[in-house]
């Protein structure tokens, strides 16, 4: 049995496989998990729906009284794989005209276009393609770490990231870059990232941002700070330049970014960009993350 | 509930360079239903395609008739599960989670999926999201005598469905 919310808020898709000659069915939350074992994707399960699976095929059930689509907009932004479906098209497509409208809206003049390891990549990839700007890798990954609970040694610490990211000296030196992420919570790791990058000679860089400013939490599943931590809740885009210590910074419009989604914006949530919260949080719940009042700044 | 590992502790994230500065996805769930084919090593490749949802915690339970077998451990899900341990989870249909805890802490009586005996047979729960009113839901519940083995919200929907499903429930 599988069940979504009268939202939506969470993914949720069925895929069918054959087993024996006979079709068996598979949910999950994203279509990569369908695809690693062979299944076809089938459809999502709708807001609202439950879907029964027995010997006999697929029952569904529409048990919301009125069920209204607010599919995460960050499952589309970051969360989801980018080779996961949604819309009928890869997030990773997605993600690449979020890069192209990027670069529509605030352009800037550059010697290339490169991307955060591994979510940034994509949207790079649009404001490269749109612009005109060549696509380089600045940075690498190292894809195998994982998370480690190892303390590094002090003379590592000082070192910083470079433990996950390292920085590619002959393509950055003396050069204007366009670095481009999928989003910027409390704004730590891009810090590292920018200074890695001047370390490395890069002359000039511009951050630009393939979402708008993360201004509130979420109470729908997915753990990002509570308000005081995110770093657009307290500070203009001119202050968060300068803490970050880029040349310029520019954050992708929400209109823009629900515009390329190419659905009806209202079938999306978006608190945390906006503060308009879908389904109504009781308020101790929303004190608890909404510390604002308590900081004295 | 047949299998459940010994706790292990869980490392305090010290070394916080390494993690993301992003914000962290909740859930991820997996679950088929398929006679004859080997459901708890299906599972685990669906979870294991979703590890990028949640990396706290992996568990798989499978139904074998009227007989749960459960398996879920803190971790990923490529350290938790083995040939020998997938092994142990026979059956026709199975349902599994990777988890990120967003209620509830971190320890390996909150990883999923849930499982409750009810009236009508076994239930295994494995659920993505929040319930915002968990705090009210849970104060009804009790005042109805459920009782609760975690601090999770998505227990309360398995106590919820209890004795109104026998199937295992995914979402």
């Amino acid at each position: 049995m599988g069940a979504r919310d009268p939202n939506g808020i969470r993914p949720l898709v069925l895929g069918t496989f054959l087993s024996n000659g006979i079709t068996r069915y598979v949910l999950a939350s994203e279509t990569c998990a369908l695809d690693i074992i062979g299944a076809e994707y089938l459809r999502e399960v709708e807001p609202g729906e439950l879907v029964w699976i027995t010997e006999a095929g697929l029952a569904s059930f529409h048990w919301a009284k009125k069920p209204e689509r607010k599919l995460c907009i960050f499952e589309m932004i970051y969360f989801a794989r980018p080779d996961s479906l949604m819309h009928e098209e890869t997030l990773y497509r997605y993600r690449v005209r979020l890069g192209e409208q990027l670069a529509k809206e605030s352009p800037v003049d550059a010697d290339f276009v490169m991307g955060v390891p591994d979510s940034g990549i994509p949207a790079a990839i649009g404001y490269s393609r749109h612009s005109g700007i060549p696509y380089e890798e600045g940075l690498i990954k190292n894809r195998y770490v994982g998370r480690t609970f190892i303390q590094p040694t002090q003379t590592m610490r000082e070192s910083g990231i470079r433990m996950k990211l390292n920085p590619l000296k002959d393509v950055l030196a003396g050069k204007r870059a366009i670095i481009v992420d999928d989003s910027i919570v409390r704004g730590t790791t891009s810090r590292k990232i920018v200074r890695e990058m001047r370390e490395a000679g890069a002359k000039e860089v511009h951050m630009r941002i393939s979402s708008p400013p993360v201004t509130h939490p979420c109470f729908y599943g997915i753990d990002t700070d509570s308000q005081d931590q995110l770093i657009a809740a307290t500070k203009s885009v001119t202050e968060i330049a300068a803490q970050l210590g880029v040349d310029s910074l520019a954050y992708l419009s929400w209109e823009g970014m629900l515009a390329a989604t190419g659905e009806d914006p209202n079938s999306f949530c978006s608190a945390c960009f906006t503060g308009d919260y879908p389904v109504p949080v009781p308020d101790p719940l929303k004190r608890a993350k909404l510390r604002l009042e308590e900081l004295a700044v | 509930m047949s299998l459940y590992p010994v706790a292990s502790p869980v490392p305090s994230p010290a070394f916080v360079e390494t993690i993301p500065d992003k914000p962290e996805e909740a859930c991820g769930v997996f679950g088929l239903y398929a006679p004859g084919e080997d459901v708890a090593k299906l599972t685990y490749f669906g979870l294991f395609a979703l590890q990028h949802r949640g990396q706290e915690s992996a568990g798989i339970a499978s139904f074998e008739r009227e007989q749960v077998h459960v398996y879920k451990d803190m971790g990923l899900v490529s350290q938790v599960f083995n040939e020998k341990i997938l092994r142990q989870l026979p059956g026709n249909l199975a349902v599994g989670h990777t988890r990120y805890s967003t209620t509830g802490s971190s320890v390996v009586v909150n990883a999923q999926p849930a499982v409750l005996q009810t009236r009508l047979g076994p239930l295994a729960l494995a659920h993505n999201g929040n319930l915002v009113n968990a705090a009210q839901l849970r104060s009804i519940l009790q005042n109805h005598n459920c009782r609760f083995e975690t601090t999770t919200d998505s227990e309360m929907i398995a106590v919820r469905s209890r004795g109104r499903s026998t199937a295992a429930r995914i979402g």
